[in-house]
C-alpha cells in the first residue's frame, strides 16, 4: 500500500510547473472560445459540465484524495442551491449569495461530519447517505422551500450592472467561478496537507502514528469538501435556475462518485474528464433510446475491463509503458 | 435526434457560421411571414420510465392531430411538424431540453407530465421568450403564483378537478357523506385534499371527514397504512362510506394490490381516484381493477362532437384500432389550441401567439373551448368514468358509466 | 391488544421479504468483499421473469412457485456468468474502486428490463388462493403475508444449516476469511465465489419473484428496495445473516409501528434505525471489527 501512495502522489500533483504555465492559455482560449460561437444549447451543455465538474472535484477530494467515500454530499449540494433559491427573489449580490451556499454546506457537512466521522469506510457512506435522505425527506414537508416542486424560476440579479441571466455571461461567470473553485482545491491537494489526507487514505493506522491528526483532517476535509459541493449547488441553482428536492437526493450523491471513478478518482484532474464524459454521454444517449441506461451502464462496463482506474489510470498505464521509456528511458528503472 | 456530444465537439469546432446561427436561433419567429417551412411544435414528456406512458401515448395523439392538419393544408398553409424531448421526470432535463429545442429554432412548446418539471420549465420559456401550452401538468401554482403570459393550459387545473369532484358526487352520490382519503404526505397532497373538503363542505352541509391517510412518497410497502386506513372503517362503511385516492403511478397501483386481500376496494361503497389519470390504474391491473371512479379530463366515449369523433377513428386506424386515453387527447388538443392561436396571431411568432392566447376559442374534443383570460386555462370538462373489472374481455377491464361535469365559468 | 399485534405482523411480513433479499446481498458482501449494486437490478429481474414466466395470469399456488423458482434460478444462472465475465477481474480492487463495475451491471440490468418489458408498467396478480385474508389471534393477516414469514424463516434456516453445518459451508467460511490461505489448502477459490454470488443472486431473485405480486413492475423496481437492504447489512453486520435476519426485523417493526402511532416519523425510520445503531455501534448488530474495517 506504502508504495502505491507514493506512486499516486505523484501523478495527482503536476510537477512541472513552467509545463503548466504553458498550458493555460488552452482553458483560457476554450472559456472564450464556447462564449464566443456557443448557440444557446451549447453554452448550457457546457455550464452544465462546469457546474458539474466542481461538484465532482469537491467529492473527490474526499473520495478520491482522502478515501472517505461519502454518499450523503448532495446533502451539501443541495443545501446551497436552496440557500441561492431563498435568497434569488431578494436581489442579493449573486457572489454574496455564492459565499452563502458555500457556508451553508460547510456548517451542515461540520454538523454532520462530527457525528458521521467517528464511523470509516462503509459505515459511515451509509451513515451519510441517511442524514442526506433524511434532509430529502424534510424538504417534501416544507412550504417555506416549495415542499415537492422546490424553487423555481431562480434567476441571478445583475453583478454591477451585467446580467448573469445572459447565457454568454452566465457561462463565463461559471466558468471563472469553477477555475477558482478548482484551483483553490488543486492547491489543497498538493499543499502538506493534501499530502497528509493520502497518507490517511493509504493507510490510517500509519498516518496516525506519524501523528497526523487523522479525525481533525478527515472532519477538515470533511468540511471543506461540503463547503464547495455548497458553492456547485449554488451554481446548479443559477444555471438551472430550479432547487428541487432532486438535488439532495442519493443518486445525485452517488453521480459525482461514479464521474470520479471513471475519469479516475486517484487522479487530480480525473473528475474533470469524467464530468465531460458522464454529461455529454447522458446527454446524447437519453435522446436516442427510452434505455439509454443500459447503454451507458454498458459504456462504465467497457471502462473498468479496460482500464478498473478510470479511464486516466489507463492513460497513465499506458504512459508509464510507452511514453517514459520514449522520453527517459532508462531513468524509471534505476528507482 | 442530435447528438449532443458532436454538439458539445461543434462548440469547439465551428467559426462564424455558428455564431450566426446562434444570433439566429434568438430571433428565430423572424421568418414567420414567409409561408413555406414548417412550422415546428416541440413536445416535452416523458417517453421513459414507470410513467412513460404519458409522453408515448400523448406523442400518438399529437400525431393524429399534425396529420389531420397537415392533410388540410396546414396551418397559414404551412405544413406542422413536430419534434420532441424526454422530459424524463427531472426539473434539470426539462429545463436542458427547453434550451435545446430553443436552439434549434423550436420555440413552440407543449406537453409535460409533472407539475415539478412544467414549473421549473417556464421561467426558461419566458426568458428566451417561447410558449408553452400545459397538455397534462395540473398544479395550480402554474395557473396562479408562477403564471406568465408564455403559457397556457389544456390540462385541467387541480383546483379545477378538485372542485369539480363534489359537484360529481353531489349529483351521483347524494348519499354519501363520510368521506376518507388515501394522499401523498406532502405539500400536493395535503392540499389537495384540502381543496376536495372544501368544496365538499359547500356542497354538502352534512360532510364528514372520515381517516386520513397520507403516505411518503419513500414508502414501498403499503401494508400499513392500508391497515391503518381498515381498523379506522366502522363496519358498514362498505354501504355508507366513499374513499377519496389522490396518488399516482405506482402508489396508487400498489395500494389496490397490496389492499386486495384485505379487500380493501370493498370497504368502501364509492371509491374516486384523482390523481394519475384516466386507465393507468385499469390499464396495469387489468382483470383485477377495483371498481372505482376515475376523475380526468377526458374518456373517448363521453364527447359526441364531430371533433372527437374524427379523433378516435383517426386515432383508432393509426394505432391498431386501440382508442385513444386522455393523454393522447391533451396532446392532440395541445396542437389544435396552436393551429388556432397561430391562424389567430397570423404569425408562428411565439410573442404573437402568446399574446392571442387568452379569450382564443377553437374546436376542440369536447366541443368548444374557450382559453380564460387571466390564467390562460382552457375550459375544459371533466369525465369521471367508472371502471370495473371485465375477466371476459382482452383488456381484463371495461368503463361503465361516464358522466361529464363542465366548469362554472367563474371558477 | 390489535393495536399492538397489528403493526408487529405488517412488520414482520416486510422485514421477511427485506430479509431474503438482503441475506443475498450481506453474503455476497461477506465472502467476497463487493459491494453489489446490482442487487436491486437481479431483484427487479426476478420480478419481471415471474411476471412472464406466470404470464401474468393468477395461477394456483403450486404453478406460481414453479415460475417464482423458474425466475430465480434464471437470475442465479445470469449471476454467475456475470461474476465469471466480470465481477472476478474487480475483486483485487477495493470496495470504493469496485463500486464503478456493480453500478455498471445495475444499469445494465435495469436499461434491459426497459429493452426487453417496454415502458408500460405491468403487474402480477397473487396466487389463487392467497388472495385473501386471515384471522390470526383477532387480527386480519393477508395469507400471502404469512407466506412471506413462513418462507423468509426457511431461507434462515436454511442459510443457517448449510454455512454451519455442511463441508461447503465450512469452506465457504474459510475462503471468507482467507482466501489466500484456504487456495493453499486446496480449497477451489474461484468455484466458492462463483457459487456464494450464484446463491445470493438467486436469493435476489427470489425476493423480486415473491414480490412481483405486491409491487407494480416497473425499472424503478431496481431501485426499490436497495437502501433497504445496504440498511439491513451494515445494521445486521456485514457477512451475517443472523444479523441480517434481526436487522430487517427491526427496520420492518420500527416502521410499521411508526406509521400507526407517528406517522410524521414513518418516512424517516430507516434513517433513525440506521443512524442509532451504526453510531453505537459501527460494526452493526453482529458484525465482527475485522469485516467491516475491509
Amino acid at each position: 500500500m506504502g508504495s502505491q501512495g507514493i506512486h499516486s502522489d505523484l501523478v495527482s500533483v503536476p510537477q512541472n510547473r513552467p509545463l503548466l504555465v504553458a498550458l493555460l492559455p488552452i482553458p483560457v482560449a476554450f472559456v472564450v472560445g464556447v462564449a464566443l460561437v456557443g448557440n444557446t444549447s451549447q453554452l448550457y451543455f457546457w455550464t452544465t459540465v462546469a457546474e458539474t465538474v466542481l461538484f465532482a472535484l469537491s467529492v473527490n477530494l474526499l473520495f478520491g484524495q482522502t478515501g472517505m467515500l461519502s454518499f450523503g454530499q448532495a446533502a451539501y449540494f443541495g443545501i446551497g442551491a436552496y440557500t441561492v433559491g431563498l435568497l434569488a427573489s431578494h436581489q442579493v449580490n449573486p457572489l454574496a449569495m455564492l459565499a452563502l451556499s458555500s457556508l451553508t454546506g460547510g456548517v451542515a457537512a461540520a454538523l454532520i461530519g462530527a457525528v458521521t466521522l467517528r464511523t470509516t469506510a462503509l459505515v459511515f457512506a451509509m451513515l451519510t447517505l441517511a442524514f442526506g435522505q433524511a434532509l430529502y425527506s424534510v424538504t417534501f414537508h416544507l412550504q417555506a422551500v416549495g415542499g415537492e416542486n422546490g424553487i423555481v424560476g431562480i434567476v441571478p440579479a445583475g453583478l454591477g450592472g451585467i446580467d448573469l441571466g445572459q447565457p454568454r455571461i452566465l457561462w463565463v461567470f461559471t466558468a471563472v467561478v469553477v477555475s477558482i473553485g478548482a484551483f483553490f482545491l488543486w492547491m489543497v491537494s498538493r499543499s502538506p496537507f493534501g499530502r497528509a489526507l493520502r497518507m490517511i487514505r493509504d493507510d490510517a493506522t500509519r498516518a496516525e502514528m506519524l501523528g497526523i491528526p487523522v479525525f481533525r483532517y478527515r472532519l477538515f476535509a470533511f468540511v471543506l469538501s461540503g463547503a464547495i459541493a455548497g458553492l456547485a449547488g449554488g451554481l446548479y441553482a443559477f444555471v438551472q435556475g430550479v432547487a428541487s428536492p432532486d438535488s439532495l437526493f442519493w443518486t445525485t450523491s452517488g453521480e459525482p462518485v461514479i464521474i470520479s471513478l471513471l475519469g479516475g478518482a486517484r487522479f487530480f484532474y480525473g473528475p474533470v474528464l469524467g464530468s465531460v464524459i458522464y454529461v455529454a454521454a447522458t446527454d446524447t444517449l437519453s435522446q436516442m433510446t427510452p434505455a439509454w441506461i443500459f447503454w451507458i451502464g454498458l459504456g462504465f462496463l467497457i471502462v473498468v475491463l479496460l482500464s478498473p482506474d478510470g479511464i486516466l489510470g489507463g492513460v497513465h498505464r499506458l504512459w508509464l509503458r510507452y511514453g517514459t521509456r520514449a522520453l527517459d528511458g532508462g531513468r524509471r528503472r534505476a528507482r | 435526434m442530435r447528438a449532443g456530444i458532436l454538439r458539445a465537439l461543434g462548440a469547439l469546432l465551428a467559426g462564424t457560421s455558428l455564431a450566426v446561427a446562434a444570433c439566429g436561433g434568438v430571433s428565430s419567429g423572424g421568418q414567420a411571414s414567409k409561408a413555406g417551412p414548417p412550422i415546428k411544435l416541440g413536445m416535452i414528456d416523458t417517453q421513459s420510465g414507470p410513467v412513460a406512458a404519458v409522453g408515448t401515448d400523448g406523442e400518438k395523439g399529437a400525431r393524429v392531430a399534425i396529420d389531420e392538419i397537415n392533410k388540410a393544408g396546414g396551418v397559414l398553409s404551412r405544413k406542422l411538424q413536430l419534434v420532441t424531448e424526454d422530459e424524463q421526470l427531472s426539473p434539470t432535463a426539462s429545463v436542458k431540453a427547453v434550451r435545446d429545442l430553443n436552439s434549434q429554432g423550436v420555440n413552440l412548446l407543449f406537453g409535460f407530465t409533472s407539475s415539478a418539471d412544467a414549473l421549473a420549465a417556464v421561467p426558461v420559456v419566458k426568458e428566451l421568450g417561447m410558449t408553452l401550452v400545459a397538455a397534462h401538468a395540473s398544479a395550480t401554482e402554474l395557473r396562479t403564483t408562477q403564471f406568465v403570459p408564455n403559457f397556457a393550459a389544456v390540462a385541467d387545473s387541480d383546483a379545477q378537478s378538485q372542485s369539480a369532484a363534489p359537484e360529481f358526487l353531489r349529483q351521483r352520490f347524494p348519499d354519501i357523506h363520510t368521506w376518507n382519503v388515501f394522499s401523498y404526505d406532502y405539500l400536493t397532497g395535503h392540499q389537495g385534499w384540502n381543496n376536495f373538503t372544501a368544496q365538499m363542505r359547500a356542497h354538502d352541509s352534512q360532510f364528514k371527514v372520515g381517516k386520513e391517510v397520507f403516505i411518503p412518497q419513500s414508502a414501498t410497502d403499503l401494508t400499513p397504512y392500508i391497515t391503518s386506513m381498515l381498523s379506522a372503517l366502522p363496519a358498514d362503511s362498505g354501504a355508507t362510506q366513499g374513499v377519496y385516492v389522490f396518488l399516482y403511478g405506482a402508489a396508487e397501483v400498489n395500494l389496490f394490490k397490496q389492499g386486495a386481500p384485505y379487500g380493501l376496494a370493498n370497504r368502501f361503497k364509492v371509491i374516486l381516484t384523482q390523481g394519475g389519470g384516466y386507465e393507468a390504474l385499469a390499464n396495469t391491473l387489468k382483470a383485477n381493477t377495483p371498481s372505482s371512479w376515475v376523475g380526468y379530463d377526458y374518456s373517448y366515449k363521453a364527447f359526441n362532437t364531430a371533433r372527437n369523433r374524427q379523433f378516435v377513428k383517426d386515432f383508432e386506424a393509426a394505432n391498431q384500432g386501440t382508442p385513444p386515453d386522455a393523454w393522447a387527447e391533451q396532446s392532440y388538443e395541445s396542437v389544435y389550441l396552436y393551429k388556432a392561436a397561430i391562424e389567430k396571431a397570423k404569425s408562428d411568432d411565439p410573442a404573437k401567439v402568446m399574446a392571442v392566447f387568452g379569450g382564443l376559442t377553437f374546436e376542440g374534443t369536447q366541443g368548444k373551448v374557450t382559453i380564460q383570460k387571466k390564467d390562460h386555462q382552457a375550459l375544459v370538462p371533466q369525465t369521471f368514468t367508472h371502471f370495473e373489472a371485465d375477466p371476459g374481455s382482452a383488456q381484463g377491464w371495461k368503463e361503465s358509466e361516464t358522466v361529464v361535469i363542465w366548469p362554472s365559468k367563474s371558477s | 391488544m390489535t393495536a399492538i399485534l397489528l403493526p408487529v405482523v405488517n412488520g414482520v411480513a416486510f422485514a421477511m421479504l427485506l430479509f431474503i433479499v438482503a441475506s443475498g446481498l450481506t453474503l455476497i458482501f461477506g465472502v467476497m468483499r463487493v459491494v453489489n449494486f446490482a442487487h436491486g437490478g437481479f431483484f427487479a429481474l426476478g420480478a419481471f421473469l415471474t411476471f412472464t414466466l406466470a404470464a401474468g395470469a393468477r395461477l394456483p399456488m403450486t404453478e406460481f412457485a414453479l415460475a417464482a423458482v423458474g425466475a430465480s434460478l434464471i437470475c442465479a444462472a445470469l449471476g454467475m456468468v456475470i461474476e465469471v465475465v466480470v465481477f472476478r477481474r474487480i475483486y483485487h480492487l477495493s470496495h470504493t474502486d469496485s463500486l464503478l463495475a456493480t453500478y455498471a451491471a445495475l444499469l445494465i440490468l435495469q436499461g434491459s428490463l426497459t429493452l426487453i418489458w417496454g415502458n408500460k408498467p405491468r403487474s402480477q396478480p397473487l396466487p389463487a388462493d392467497f388472495g385473501h385474508a386471515v384471522t390470526l389471534m383477532g387480527v386480519q393477516v393477508a395469507s400471502y403475508n404469512v407466506l412471506l414469514i413462513a418462507l423468509g424463516l426457511l431461507v434462515a434456516v436454511f442459510l443457517w444449516a448449510v454455512l454451519i453445518h455442511t463441508t461447503m459451508g465450512r469452506m465457504v467460511r474459510a475462503v471468507a476469511s482467507d482466501r489466500t490461505m484456504s487456495a493453499a489448502l486446496g480449497i477451489n477459490v474461484d468455484l466458492v465465489f462463483t457459487g456464494m454470488f450464484g446463491l445470493g443472486v438467486f436469493l435476489a431473485g427470489m425476493g423480486g419473484a415473491l414480490a412481483s405480486p405486491l409491487f407494480q413492475l416497473d425499472s424503478t423496481l431496481a431501485s426499490t428496495l436497495v437502501l433497504e437492504s445496504f440498511a439491513v447489512v451494515l445494521v445486521g453486520g456485514v457477512g451475517s445473516v443472523l444479523g441480517a435476519l434481526i436487522a430487517a426485523l427491526l427496520l420492518g417493526l420500527l416502521n410499521s409501528f411508526l406509521v400507526a402511532f407517528d406517522p410524521v416519523l414513518a418516512d424517516f425510520s430507516l434513517y433513525i434505525a440506521m443512524a442509532a445503531v451504526l453510531l453505537l455501534r459501527p460494526t452493526g448488530l453482529l458484525g465482527s471489527a475485522a469485516m467491516e474495517s475491509r
